[in-house]
């Protein structure tokens, strides 16, 4: 029983990292090209802003965890190299051109719409409009379709023996009954 | 005699095609291969980094370009079975190439480790710690081994993810031995 809550708890928490604190080794080596653009913001936001970029990277070595989210080594080094890089002044665009232009496009969980991941942001739209217009000609193709009669009905085609047969049933039942049957 | 129902042709080849696509855009990316995505860095200059060998001696890859040598970054560990495998040919191609400059990467390992395996298994070249794994994310490393060949401009002419040989380190060594500062 021990064991198994102990699991649920670890289960639970996978999402919940704390964080410890960036040695100052990992601010000093935390590189990326071209100089920092401004000031590093105040202390007490570098946590929450760095968190929110790592939120927004995908865990190289996880399956569908964000860098924030996961407890993996490669993720936890990934989230201190950001934290570290916020702490220097990079802001959040650098930092994410910063993991593109070195693991590629696909290390950010919202790809630029270009290319083939045009279509994540394309593909939902595309598929509504279609929907909608397919909608919109079934209707139209309803209304202008007339209800359902028989074609001796519209008038164009003559009545086939079959038909023959039960219009002269129901005439010669109406006869033997005028009263309809009341 | 029946008809049967009206198929609506359009429809049907309009719904085969968008599902057509889906599937083979499905298909597509369940065959593609993580370490086939991450060769971004491949045409780019260099990323500067200092760091220091297991012997204490502080390197700067800045200064080893500029002492005019290519480089080669071999990014490894002792958990890694590849590693493993590749580690006697990357020592042979260290010493039929001695215009070239090696060096290995520990990736999230213990040092320790690190040098009790290369005292038993040889090490023609240095190893450097990079234990806040700076390194590795500044070249885009997702797992090891991966090795990145540096020529005389300072350029990553290849990457390589997964372990290599002498058949496929030898042409990369000779592409950089020949490169021009």
């Amino acid at each position: 029983m021990t064991a198994f809550l102990l699991i649920l708890a670890t289960a639970l928490g996978a999402g919940t990292r704390e964080y410890v604190p960036v040695d100052a080794e990992t601010i000093a080596r935390a590189e990326i090209p071209g100089v920092p653009p401004g000031p590093p913001p105040p202390a007490d936001q570098v946590d929450a802003i760095a968190h929110e970029i790592s939120d927004k990277l995908r865990c190289p070595v996880c399956q569908g965890l964000s860098v924030a989210d996961s407890n993996a080594s490669t993720a936890v080094n990934m989230a201190n190299h950001v934290r570290a890089l916020v702490a220097k002044g990079y802001t959040e665009d650098d930092i994410r051109e910063f993991f593109i232009t070195t693991y590629g496009q696909w290390i950010v969980l919202d790809p630029e719409p270009e290319g083939l991941d045009l279509l994540i942001w394309l593909g939902p739209g595309l598929a509504a409009g279609l929907g909608l217009a397919w909608a919109v000609a079934t209707v139209a193709q309803w209304r202008r379709e007339p209800d359902d009669e028989l074609p001796s009905e519209r008038g164009d085609a003559p009545l086939d023996p079959y038909e023959q047969q039960l219009l002269a049933q129901l005439d010669a039942e109406i006869e033997s009954d005028p009263s309809g049957g009341t | 005699m029946s008809s049967g129902p009206k198929v609506r042709w359009p429809l049907l080849i309009g719904g085969l095609v968008v599902i057509g696509g889906m599937m083979a855009l499905l298909g597509g990316s369940f065959g593609r291969q993580v370490k086939e995505l991450s060769t971004e860095m491949e045409g780019k200059p260099y990323r500067q980094f200092t760091s220091v060998d297991f012997d204490g001696n502080e390197v700067s890859l800045e200064q080893v370009l500029a002492s005019g040598k290519p480089v080669v970054l071999n990014f490894w560990s002792t958990w890694c079975g590849p590693c493993k495998f590749e580690h006697d040919h990357f020592q042979q191609a260290a010493r039929m190439y001695p215009e070239v400059a090696f060096y290995g990467v520990l990736y999230q390992d213990d040092v320790r480790k690190a040098k009790r395996y290369l005292a038993s298994k040889g090490a023609a070249y240095p190893t450097l710690t990079d234990d806040s794994g700076s390194i590795a994310i500044t070249y885009g490393v997702g797992g090891v081994p991966e090795t990145f060949f540096i020529d005389r401009s300072g350029t990553i002419i290849h990457k390589e993810n997964g372990p290599m040989h002498m058949g496929m380190l030898q042409p990369l060594l000779n592409q950089l031995k020949a490169s021009q500062p």
